[in-house]
This record gives C-alpha cells, structure tokens and sequence, in this order.
C-alpha cells in the first residue's frame, strides 16, 4: 500500500538515464584497473627475477671510439661511479677472453659446414639467466659449456635462413651438437669440444664459465688485458627516474627493450590513474544523479509521505522502499558495466591473441573486489541521501 | 505502556505568539493537565487550535514551554516514539483531513490498519456505512466531497488503539444527521478503549457531555 502511495507518478526516463550513467562509471572504472592488470602482466619479463632488474651497460659506440679516439671500456674509476649509485645492487663486470677462438662445426646433415672465429668472455655466475648443472669447467676437461645470446639464433632463423635457403634451427638441436674449439696464442694451441647449454636473453655476448677464462687467459694471452666494455647492473626498481638520468649523463647504452618496457609501464601508470579518476567521477555523477532522482520522487509526493507519517509511519518504511528500488538499480548498473567489460575484455583478447599476447580472459580478483566496493559506495551515498531527506520532512510534518 | 496520565502543559506558547498578553484562564502560558477525561478546547478562528494539536502530536515544534506526555517531555522524543506514540495511544482527525487523494477510501484506511492491525476489513466497512460512505469504498479520496473525506477521516481515527482522540473542528463539513453518528462512534469507540477525547472547537460542543473546557 505504500508503495502505492510513492509510486504515484513515475519517473522512468531520469531513473533510466542515471542507471547507464552507473554502469559506465562501473565500466570504466573496472576497464581501467582490469587492463592495466592484463597489460602489466604481459610486459612483465618471463626471466625477470622477482626482486630485481638486470640491465646489460656498454658505452656508446660513436666515430671517435671507431676511430679508437676513444675508449669503449669502462675503467676502473667508472665501474667505481656506476657501484656507488644508490639504486644499483649489484655490478658484474665481463671478463674477456685474450686469445683467438676458432669454431667449427661438420658432417651435420642439412648445415653446411660451419667455421667461424669468435671470442669468449666470462661472468660472475649470479647474472647468468640460463641455470645448468653443466655450466662448470676444470682443468683437463675437454669440454667447453657455451651460453649463446638468443638474438644470434633469431637472426639466423629470420634472416640468414631463409635468405640462404636454410632450414631454420631450434634452441634445442644446437645443443645436440658437439662444436670443435681451436684455442690459440702466444705461440700455443689447444683443441676442445664446445657444447652450447642456452641461450641467454639478458647477456649478449658468448659465455663460457669463468674458470675457463681464467685458466686459458695466462696461457694463450696474446694481447694485453682490458678493462670490460661490456657491465651488468642489477637494479632494485628499473624505472627509477634517477637510473635513466645517469645512463643517459654518462653516455652509456643498455638493453633498450627493457628500458622502454619499463617506460611503457609507467605511462600504463598514467593511463590507470587516468581512467580511475574518470572512473571515479563518472559514477560520482551518477550516484548524483541517483540522489537527485531520490529527492525529486521524494518531494513529489512530500504531502504524502508526511501524511503516512503523521498516521503512525516511521520514515524507515518508506526509505526501505526506496532502498530497494535503488539497492535493485545500483546491482542493474554494476551487472551492466561487468557484462560489458567481460565482452569487451573478450573482443580485446581475441585481438591480443593476433598480435601474439595472451590475456586471461577472466577478471581478476582486484577487478571483482573494486566493483564490489564501487557498488556499496553508491548504494551508501543513496541510503544516506534517502534518510536524511525523509528524516527532515518526519521532523516536520506540518 | 505504562498508566496513561495524560497531557501536561507549563508556559507553553506558540513562538508566534510570544509576545501577546493571555488572560489568567487561557491555556497559553499557564500550567494545566489534560488528563483521562473528555476535554474541549474553544477558541475563534487564528488563536492557535491547529498549532495546539500540531505541538501535541509531534508535528510542530516552534513553541516555547513544555508540554509532557505520561510525564516525558515531549520535544525531547524521537520518531521512533512518536510512531509508536501515533500507532498505538494517540488518534487523531486533522482539520485538513490529510488523506492520501490518490488512494481509494478503502487504500487509505488499509494503510492505517496495516500498521495497528486493529480492525477487520467489514468491521471498517461497517463503521462506513454507519456514516454512509460504505459505497464509496472503491473511489478514490480525492474525488469525494470534503464532508465525504472528513467522515472517512473520522474512522481513520478509530482504527487503533486510544488513548486520546484529537479531534481539530471533525464535524465542519457534515451535516447534522450525520454529526450524530460520528459523534456516537467516536464516544462508543473511546468508551470501549476507555480514551478520552480532546476537540478543539470554535465554540459548539455537539451536545457532548465534555468534563473540561479550555480556552485559548
């Protein structure tokens, strides 16, 4: 019977209207926080280590170093420099090998005979990605474990390959084969046997274990020792503002993709705290717009509401009444914005898996508990409007 | 609830009228007690009877005094009192009626009788028809004539239980006949429930045999 005596005109179109505004904050809102979780997730490095970043430092490469002007080594008071920054943990330095290494490669079906001149150099095993129990060497073994950079075997299989008519190779077939090392200098040459273990995403250069280098160096030195060109930093937070300032002061050059990524998560940053404000707002205004509807029904039939109250009615009546209508509405809206999100997540992911990213293509827990704070948050800011209008027209009812 | 002893009223005057003089036997400023017994309050038109009632009944409080009910001071009460005060002690029958006009006869008693659960529907129907309205049951408040409305207002008043019966002007706009059965309804009812009725008057008591007479 109440309800009848509240309900006498209706007001759908305004009730309408403020429902799709909650459900666009809802959208938004929930977008926001829901993609930033997706794309954060993609961006996160598959062998980043949980705690910290490593960052491979070189110097700029530029005329005056090919002129030999200019040193692309990192002396000693520099490497100091580098280890004094607050934000760096860690610092390894690569060891170079100071002898001529000599690789072949024969009688395997569908390669053609390999021979090729390279070098070797040695880490701290700490910054190594690749984890072995064979990456070891002792005096007198004839075996060499080698851990390739992983951009060498990219750039055979997409471009020396198939330019050459080549088939392309797996990580795993080159660790099948046994490789022959001739090691030479300083008037000496010893023969070995290279096996490669890995390849290595963070390091690109060509490993072997430091007791290698350190074995072979005072034997077969041919040239004198230099200082490392190449360094590995280990980083507490990759995109502290002060880290990219001294890299780029100092000249020195890093794995980019890293920096850039990190880069790409603080604009995510941005966009996150864009679309939450945005958010945010939108359903401010329509938990403005739901106040306004509960005023506007509620003073339309103010003379009614006064008389039921003044024949014995407690306000509480007719607020539950109007709680429930918006309590309905508000879990309308929210159900609205989650179903739209859940399509558009899944318009998105189809698109993502396109461009070779996978996203989970569920909600994530943050995304589920934020809607469900977003919701009361309306629903509270409408229960509170209700009772203090009907409570001030109980006070007066004359 | 406790023993009803009524209304008790000290210094009370309607902020409005602060400043006017009251003669020694007005109800404004004195201190007096309606107690259990049928009481009129007669006053010419503009003197205050409609705030009286509004103060009584919790609607108004722009007065300065105080008015106690069973000896609880009344301003001092929540709503959640005064619902209950409304349901279950004080009737009452506003001079401007105060019928919901969008709601049939029957809606509007029904929404009264929900609350107290006092009445049955025929013993509704046949306090209507005693006051010939019975056959307007179905029609909505807002299309019958005030006199019509101001008898559905009357056994609106009826349907709980009674302490008092505030009664603002009831008979204004009903013939005499019919002031007969409301008023014969109203005496029975309150007899039953052993209430005491307070009418405010412009001066005509309806033959009603009243133990006090207040002026304001």
């Amino acid at each position: 019977m109440l309800r009848k005596v509240i309900f006498k005109k209706h007001g759908y179109f305004q009730l309408a209207l403020s429902t799709i505004g909650a459900s666009l904050g809802f959208f938004v809102l929930l977008a926001g926080i829901q993609f930033y979780i997706d794309l954060k997730s993609v961006l996160v490095d598959k062998h980043q280590m949980a705690t910290s970043d490593f960052l491979v430092l070189h110097k700029e490469v530029n005329e005056m170093s090919m002129l030999k002007l200019k040193s692309n080594e990192f002396s000693r008071q520099e490497i100091e420099e580098i280890r004094q920054q607050p934000y760096i943990k860690e610092i390894g330095e690569l060891k170079q090998g100071l002898f001529e290494v000599f690789a072949t490669l024969k009688g395997v079906e569908a390669i053609k005979d390999m021979s090729t001149a390279m070098y070797f150099e040695s880490i701290d095993d700490k910054f190594i990605d690749i984890e072995s129990d064979k990456w070891k060497w002792k005096e007198g073994d004839s075996i060499i474990p080698i851990i390739l950079p992983s951009i060498l075997l990219e750039s055979y299989n997409f471009g020396m390959a198939p330019s050459q008519n080549l088939p392309p190779i797996t990580e795993k077939t080159l660790t099948w084969f046994h490789y022959g090392l001739r090691i030479s200098g300083n008037g000496k040459v010893g023969q070995f046997k290279g096996i490669i273990l890995g390849f290595s995403d963070r390091i690109n250069t060509i490993l072997v274990p430091q007791e290698f280098i350190n074995w072979a160096n005072p034997i077969f030195q041919n040239r004198p020792e230099s200082n490392p060109s190449q360094l590995v930093i280990e980083v507490d937070d990759i995109t502290h503002p002060m880290l990219a300032k001294f890299l780029k002061e100092k000249n020195y050059v890093t794995n980019k993709d890293k920096l850039r990524s990190s880069r790409i998560k603080s604009i995510l940053d941005i966009c996150l705290v864009v679309f939450l404000v945005l958010g945010l707002i939108i359903l401010f205004m329509a938990a403005l717009t739901f106040i306004q509807y509960a005023h506007l029904s509620i003073l339309r039939v103010s003379t009614e509401l006064k008389n039921v109250m003044a024949i014995g009615y407690h306000f509480t009546a007719p607020a539950r009444i109007f709680l429930v209508l918006f309590m309905v509405l508000n879990v309308l809206a929210l159900t609205i914005g989650l179903a739209g999100l859940v399509w558009f997540k899944g318009q998105l992911s189809a698109y993502f898996e396109n461009h070779y990213f996978t996203v989970d293509p569920g909600l994530a827990t943050t995304t589920i508990l934020t809607s469900f704070g977003a919701v009361a948050f309306l629903f509270t800011a409408n229960v509170l409007s209700i009772y203090r209008l009907l409570r001030g027209l109980a006070r007066h009812l004359q | 609830m406790a023993v009803t002893t009524g209304f008790g009223f000290s210094a009370v005057v309607p902020n409005a009228m602060a400043t006017v003089p009251f003669g020694p036997d007005s109800l404004w400023k004195n201190k007096l007690e309606f107690t259990k017994q049928h009481t009129i309050v007669i006053a010419p038109s503009g003197s205050g009877k409609t705030s009286l009632l509004a103060f009584m009944y919790g609607m108004r409080h722009d007065f300065t005094g105080t008015i106690t009910y069973d000896g609880k001071d009344i301003s001092k009460q929540n709503l959640k009192w005064w619902s209950v005060m409304r349901q279950k002690s004080l009737g009452v029958i506003f001079q401007d009626l105060r019928l919901v006009p969008h709601l049939t006869v029957g809606e509007n008693l029904i929404l009264k009788n929900n609350l107290t659960k006092h009445k049955r529907i025929d013993e509704i129907k046949s306090m209507l028809a005693h006051l010939g309205v019975a056959e307007k049951w179905e029609q909505t408040c807002g299309t019958l004539s005030y006199g019509q409305q101001q008898r559905v207002c009357i056994v609106r008043s009826l349907l709980q239980p009674l302490d008092f019966l505030l009664a603002d002007e009831p008979f204004s706009h009903i013939d005499d006949a019919n002031i007969e059965k409301a008023k014969q309804l109203m005496l029975d009812e309150c007899g039953k429930q052993n209430a005491a009725l307070i009418m405010y008057s412009l001066g005509y008591d309806y033959g009603i045999n009243f133990n006090h007479r207040y002026n304001l």
